[in-house]
């Protein structure tokens, strides 16, 4: 897993590494500088050092030389044996003028000028005090055979008190020879003031100028073998007040640095002389290193500008780039979310500006690009549910299918005539529901609409899918891209299963009442050829029965052809209902009376049970007499003679209930379904009675569920039939035809 | 030269309708043949057929219990039966979807009742019988 680093982010580790970076070069830079400043320091002020060596061996050689120069003056040498073989006092004055009139004025460092004799003491002197003062310190073994002249001795630095002034001294020695024998015979000691050899080491050297001009706090100091700083500025009359760090002494020229003993941080060098003395030239750490503290300050300052910068930068970027860009990305985000209305509010005039700019152009154009695009898919949206819409209406099945003939697309329709959901149509093959063809008559289709590549047009018998069979007017074509490749079928079929029973029932219907029209006319046609028998053969008897077949036939044609009216406005439905209120029990008793010469002849018994409570209902009287005669005459015609016919009228609920129960043939419990076909005649009934055209119950049934009512039967066959009618009370439906029923 | 010959033929006459068996049974012995065997549906006319073997079975289509072709269909399966001479009287054209299985069953001939003068019904009988 990788964190996502954000540019804000990225910029300100790139920044601040930058700024590591830098600070840390400096401070590297800065140690490494401070130490080499600090050795050009140490090494300029052992410089120095050597410097003030010669400075401070010239002087003292100087010195030197001007003692080992007096000890050779005659006037000295003479006076000096005068006063030791003689101890004159006058010599000694002469010999104390001659020094502090001729040689003390000679040499300015020389502030006095003793003369020693062997053992000592003070026998002459610039200053006529020091005269018997012991000298003896300031000479070392004066006896000694290497003393001699030309070879001059310089001591230690000392405190002395003579001369009138009490201070730190030098005592340069030089011995004294007689001028005839050589024999030494005394020393003569030049006194130096250590304020002036120490002042001598400030002395101005041309090629230090530089350094000592820098260097404003540099201080240069001797220490002597007892570790005092010979300097006026430590001095207490005679007395050495400051005793220098003894490290310093001991480690000569090594070291570099160290706290001074007036708690100064200082950088030094010191130089061990051969006399035992040491060299000591230090500046304090502040001022040697100043170029390096003014380069440390800066460094801080360039650091603190360059972090302000950086800040100020990032800053900037932030307001100016991050924000900017942040803002883009989130305007890009709610673009990819679909707000198409989503603008940026950039305003410069760098890439960003440009940036936001064109990005609110896209997103302007997206809007517009999405809103047309929205409108068209929703137009082609509308369009297509419309297209669908209609063809998932229409009653014709609809199949779409690959040209594999894998279906794609079923309609409802196609669900309804094979009875199979879609999801079992969709990606299943036309053959789900097909098969019922000859093989050749699907080979031709097939050729039809894949090679030849036209449509076919067909009738075809299909199967359910619960296994009834229907027949379907097919209309199969190829379907084409626009390249005018094959790459599909569509299939409509249309269910003719209906069409083609009610076709069939209609030519039945002609074909059976055709039939039954001829047989009164044959009968009719025969009867009167044999009537008209040229031969003259035909008894009167035979002629009166010949007649009466003839008009029995011609009887039932008329009945036959007003039944067949009947029949035709019955299914076509327009016969007219026309309702008034009728009194059920006087338009049966009208029937009853129509049928009475009938009823006489097999000497029927009829029972009228009728509910006298029975109100006038609103009903077609026509449709009602049809109804009645129909259950009456067939009541009437087949039961026997003697038998007897119950008449019921009733209210049961909200409906008249009307009962006709006869003691007839019944009807064979086999034949009981068919009974209210059209034509359809029970094999009993036509045996007894030929002439029934067999639609009587068909318009009984016909009209009455027309009128909202219902009609069913209890049959058995030798015992009787009950036929019941069951109407509602608040009268018979009205219908929409015009055509009278025949009665 | 007819009455010679047709005493000794039967004919079976299976017809529902009375009025036309009644006068076809009287043409048929105003003709000179014996009285006609009559039966009034299918079943009969089987029965009949079978037990008296007769020269020429007139056959009406439409009756109650059997039809006139599922008759004829049965009779065909008997030894004797297949052979019978059997005339198709019905008042079906044959264009009706009822009669399309008529030529199943061999017919002698096949007619329209009411096309037909009765007259001419006979002298085919007589055509079938061959006896002109």
């Amino acid at each position: 897993m990788f964190k996502r680093l954000t540019i804000g982010f990225k910029l300100i580790s790139g920044l601040a590494a930058i700024l590591i970076l830098v600070i840390g070069v400096s401070v590297i830079t800065f140690i490494t500088q401070r130490d080499r400043i600090s050795d050009a320091v140490f090494d300029e002020l052992t410089l120095i050092n050597n410097a003030s060596r010669v400075a401070l061996l010239d002087a003292i050689d100087g010195v030197r030389r001007r003692t080992v120069d007096f000890s050779s003056d005659g006037f000295i040498r003479d006076a000096t044996r005068g006063i030791i073989e003689t101890g004159d006092p006058k010599i000694a004055v002469a010999l104390g003028e001659h020094l502090r009139k001729n040689k003390l004025v000679l040499d300015q460092a020389i502030y006095g000028l003793n003369v020693l004799d062997p053992s000592g003491t003070v026998i002459a002197s610039s200053d006529s005090h020091e005269i018997g003062k012991d000298g003896s310190q300031y000479v070392q073994n004066i006896e000694s055979e290497d003393f001699t002249y030309g070879v001059a001795q310089v001591s230690d630095f000392v405190s002395v008190d003579n001369f009138g002034i009490s201070t730190v001294a030098l005592a340069v020695a030089a011995p004294l020879t007689d001028k005839t024998t050589g024999k030494r015979i005394g020393a003569l000691v030049s006194f130096i003031r250590a304020g002036d050899i120490a002042s001598a080491l400030k002395t101005k050297n041309a090629l230090l100028t530089g350094i000592n001009e820098r260097y404003v706090s540099m201080d240069i100091f001797l220490v002597n073998k007892d570790g005092y700083v010979i300097d006026e500025r430590y001095f207490d009359g005679a007395r050495l007040t400051r005793q220098a760090d003894i490290a310093t002494i001991l480690q000569c020229s090594q070291q570099k640095k160290y706290v001074n003993i007036q708690g100064v941080e200082v950088i030094n060098a010191a130089l061990c002389m051969d006399t035992g003395w040491t060299l000591v030239t230090e500046v304090p750490v502040t001022e040697a290193l100043q170029s390096i503290e003014d380069m440390r300050n800066g460094l801080v300052f360039l650091a603190t500008i360059l972090v302000l910068l950086i800040l100020m930068i990032i800053y900037i970027i932030d307001k100016k780039v991050i924000n900017p860009i942040k803002a883009l990305a989130y305007a890009a985000q709610k673009l990819g979310e679909g707000d198409f209305d989503v603008r940026t509010h950039i305003i410069a005039s760098d890439e960003l500006g440009d940036l936001s700019s064109e990005f609110n152009e896209t997103a302007e154009k997206l809007k517009n690009a999405h809103d047309l695009l929205a409108k068209k898919i929703r137009e082609v949206t509308e369009d297509f549910e419309k297209f669908k819409l209609a063809v998932d209406g229409t009653s014709d099945h609809v199949v779409i299918t690959d040209k594999d003939g894998v279906i794609l697309y079923a309609n409802r329709a196609a669900e309804e005539t094979t009875g199979y959901a879609r999801s079992e149509l969709i990606g299943s093959r036309p053959s789900l529901w097909g098969k019922q063809m000859p093989t050749e008559f699907y080979r031709e289709m097939w050729h039809t609409i894949k090679e030849q590549k036209k449509s076919f047009n067909g009738e075809i018998t299909n199967k359910r899918k619960d296994g009834r069979l229907y027949i379907a007017e097919a209309h199969v074509s190829p379907l084409f891209d626009e390249q005018g490749n094959l790459y599909g079928f569509v299939g409509v079929e249309r269910d003719i299963t209906r069409q083609k029973e009610i076709d069939k029932s209609k030519t039945e219907f002609v074909s059976i009442a055709s039939h039954q029209l001829r047989t009164p006319l044959t009968i009719i046609n025969w009867y009167i050829e044999m009537l008209s028998d040229t031969q003259g053969t035909v008894s009167p008897e035979k002629q009166k029965q010949y007649f009466e077949e003839i008009t029995r036939a011609s009887k039932r044609m008329i009945e036959l052809v007003n039944a067949l009216l009947n029949v035709s406005r019955i299914d076509m439905g327009t016969f007219m209902v026309d309702v008034e209120p009728v009194n059920f029990a006087n338009a049966m008793d009208d029937v009853l009376r129509d049928l009475s010469i009938q009823i006489a002849q097999k000497n029927l018994k009829i029972l009228r049970r009728y509910d006298s409570s029975l109100p006038s209902i609103n009903a077609d009287p026509k449709l009602l007499r049809i109804i009645m005669q129909n259950l009456l005459t067939n009541a009437v015609k087949y039961t026997p003679n003697n038998g007897a016919i119950t008449i019921e009228l009733s209210k049961k609920g909200a409906d008249v209930l009307i009962g006709v129960t006869d003691t007839g043939l019944g009807i064979p419990a086999h034949q009981q379904d068919k009974i209210f076909s059209k034509f359809f005649r029970a094999d009993n009934a036509r045996e007894r009675e030929p002439d029934g055209n067999g639609l009587g119950l068909y318009i009984v049934k016909s009209l009455i569920e027309h009128s909202g009512g219902s009609v069913w039967f209890i049959s058995e066959e030798n015992k009787g039939t009950v036929f019941y009618v069951k109407l509602p009370l608040t009268g018979m439906l009205v219908g929409k035809g015009d055509k009278p029923l025949a009665v | 030269m007819n009455q010679k010959v047709v005493p000794d033929i039967r004919i079976l006459i299976v017809e529902d309708e009375e009025p036309i068996l009644s006068a076809l049974a009287e043409k048929i012995q105003q003709t000179g043949f014996a009285e006609p065997l009559k039966a009034r549906n299918g079943e009969e006319g089987l029965e009949i057929a079978l037990k008296e073997h007769p020269d020429l079975l007139l056959v009406d289509i439409l009756m109650p219990k059997m039809d006139g072709i599922t008759m004829v269909k049965e009779l065909r399966k008997d030894e004797w039966g297949k052979s019978a001479k059997v005339i198709i009287l019905t008042n079906f054209d044959t264009t009706d979807a009822i009669l399309k299985d008529v030529a199943l069953i061999e017919p002698s001939f096949y007619l329209l009742k009411s096309n037909w003068n009765i007259d001419d019904v006979v002298v085919k009988i007589k055509e079938v019988l061959e006896l002109i």
